[in-house]
């Protein structure tokens, strides 16, 4: 295994669309499906490959070099400087908002919690004051209340919409 | 991207998950929307709930709420609302918190901003030791719609009426709404003008800002439309009314102001006070003086004392 050499340990990771990946270990490892994956397969070869069904090459392109950076960012005592933030605000500034939705149902899936965060936050600022009707249309998805449901929902938040501002 | 059919061939049997179209990120789990939501502020998750129901459990989880409620909730339930369901969630909690909630007989309120969480008090005119209130030559309790407090008499009619719609959420604010207005204080006219008053309460961290709210005549309906009627008002632009507060940790300010305007409510700003530990109660002195006693001052109504967080002041509308 990798501890007796010096050589670093590649991952081997299958997207669905059949791409193969070859990612450092402790970039991989920042996955942790893939990361339970080796826990649970201890004999597994060097050579595994870790079947990533649901993701697709491009989200994880994204994400090998979202993680990458951020492990790098650690191991130089980086975490939480400017330079990640600075990092941060690049990487995220040519994403549309298609490929942020990708980015995150695969870090989702895949379960990295740092990247999950990142993304979330990300997310939640390019929702902020915007209309019912644009977020559907963001995240894609259909109203799927019944009228009952619907009335429901609007009286048990009727006390955030009444006399706003009282003062 | 190309379709992912290719899959097929590494492993037959995630073929069934694999060969479908790019999701959709309305199969977005529940817990992700709940941690895209905690980032907004309360009125836009209680918005989003409505969109589907994915986003309303989202909407009901605790950890989004927790991150919005005071950090001293657990205090605040017990001095404002008492009597808890141990089992309530958050949400309800925080939508509890966010009505008016009355202390010490009614003459007290607090509620939570609802979009920041901040906690905000009023204390009534019935609230404050007021010189010479019980001669009605200089003072007098007039009904008004314009005052921001419950009346103590009516509070306790109204609490049993609250208690009975507990159960359901948004009767209760309903009705809440109503037992906010009461009376104000009239000072018809007086040498020794004084108003003090105090509280006691477990302020979360932060600074605050604290206010008199008064008008200068006194506010009457004619034929449906407001009027302010001035005859009373004077003496206050000979010299200034003293402000001041005092805090139990040794903070003290003061301000002056000369009242000149009359027939609109306005708020004049004590000062400020901060508040560094939250597990402790912060008592507050308040004061508001004119006694010079070479003349007199009447026509003013007496509303309340307001405390806000400092950071809502520039939010806070004059009438």
């Amino acid at each position: 295994m990798s501890k007796l050499g010096q050589a670093k340990r590649i991952i081997f990771l299958k997207t669905a669309d059949g791409q193969l990946f070859e990612v450092d270990e402790p970039v991989a490892m920042e996955f942790e499906i893939v990361k339970s994956f080796f826990d649970e397969n201890e004999d597994a070869a060097d050579d595994t490959v870790v079947p990533l069904p649901n993701v697709s090459a491009e989200p994880l392109a994204g994400i090998i070099e979202f993680c990458k950076a951020h492990v790098e960012f650690r191991a130089n005592g980086a975490a939480g400087k400017d330079e990640v933030k600075k990092f941060n605000a690049e990487y995220i500034k040519e994403k549309s908002n298609e490929q942020l939705k990708e980015l995150i149902l695969a870090a989702n899936y895949l379960n990295i919690k740092e990247m999950l965060d990142f993304l979330t936050e990300t997310i939640a600022n390019r929702l902020k004051n915007k209309s019912v009707e644009y977020v559907r249309a963001f995240f894609g998805i259909e109203n799927d209340f019944t009228p009952q449901e619907e009335e429901a929902v609007r009286k048990e938040y009727e006390w955030a919409f009444e006399g706003v501002d009282e003062d | 991207m190309g379709a992912s059919f290719s899959a097929l061939f590494f492993d037959p049997n995630w073929s069934s998950v694999s060969v479908q179209a790019k999701p959709g990120l309305g199969d977005l789990p529940e817990s992700c929307v709940a941690s895209i939501i905690a980032y907004l502020d309360p009125p836009e998750i209680c918005k989003l709930a409505k969109l589907n129901r994915a986003f309303r459990g989202a909407s009901l989880a605790d950890f989004v709420w927790e991150s919005k409620l005071p950090s001293n909730y657990q205090t605040l339930i017990e001095k404002v609302l008492g009597d808890l369901k141990e089992n309530m969630g958050k949400r309800e909690i925080y939508a509890r918190l966010c009505g008016t909630n009355t202390l010490d007989g009614g003459t007290k309120k607090v509620w939570l901003d609802k979009s920041s969480g901040g906690v905000c008090l009023s204390i009534s005119a019935k609230g404050l030791a007021v010189t010479g209130i019980d001669d009605r030559r200089y003072w007098n309790h007039i009904p008004t719609e314009e005052s921001r407090l419950a009346d103590k008499s009516a509070g306790v009619g109204s609490n049993f009426l609250l208690n009975f719609f507990r159960g359901n959420l948004r009767l209760y604010f309903f009705i809440k709404h109503f037992v906010i207005f009461a009376s104000v204080a009239y000072l018809q006219q007086i040498w020794w003008f004084e108003v003090d008053g105090e509280m006691e309460f477990p302020f979360p961290v932060g600074t605050y800002s604290v206010f008199f709210r008064l008008q200068l005549g006194r506010t009457a309906k004619s034929f449906g439309r407001r009027i302010c009627n001035t005859e009373h008002v004077h003496g206050w632009d000979r010299k200034p009314v003293q402000f001041q507060l005092w805090t139990s940790d040794g903070q003290h300010a003061s301000s002056q102001c000369i009242l000149n305007e009359s027939g609109r409510w306005i708020r004049y700003h004590i000062g400020d006070f901060f508040v560094e530990n939250a597990n402790a109660l912060t008592k507050i002195k308040f004061s508001m003086t004119q006694i010079d006693c070479t003349h007199t001052k009447g026509g003013l109504c007496l509303d309340s004392v307001q405390i806000y967080p400092r950071k809502y002041t520039g939010r806070l509308k004059h009438f």
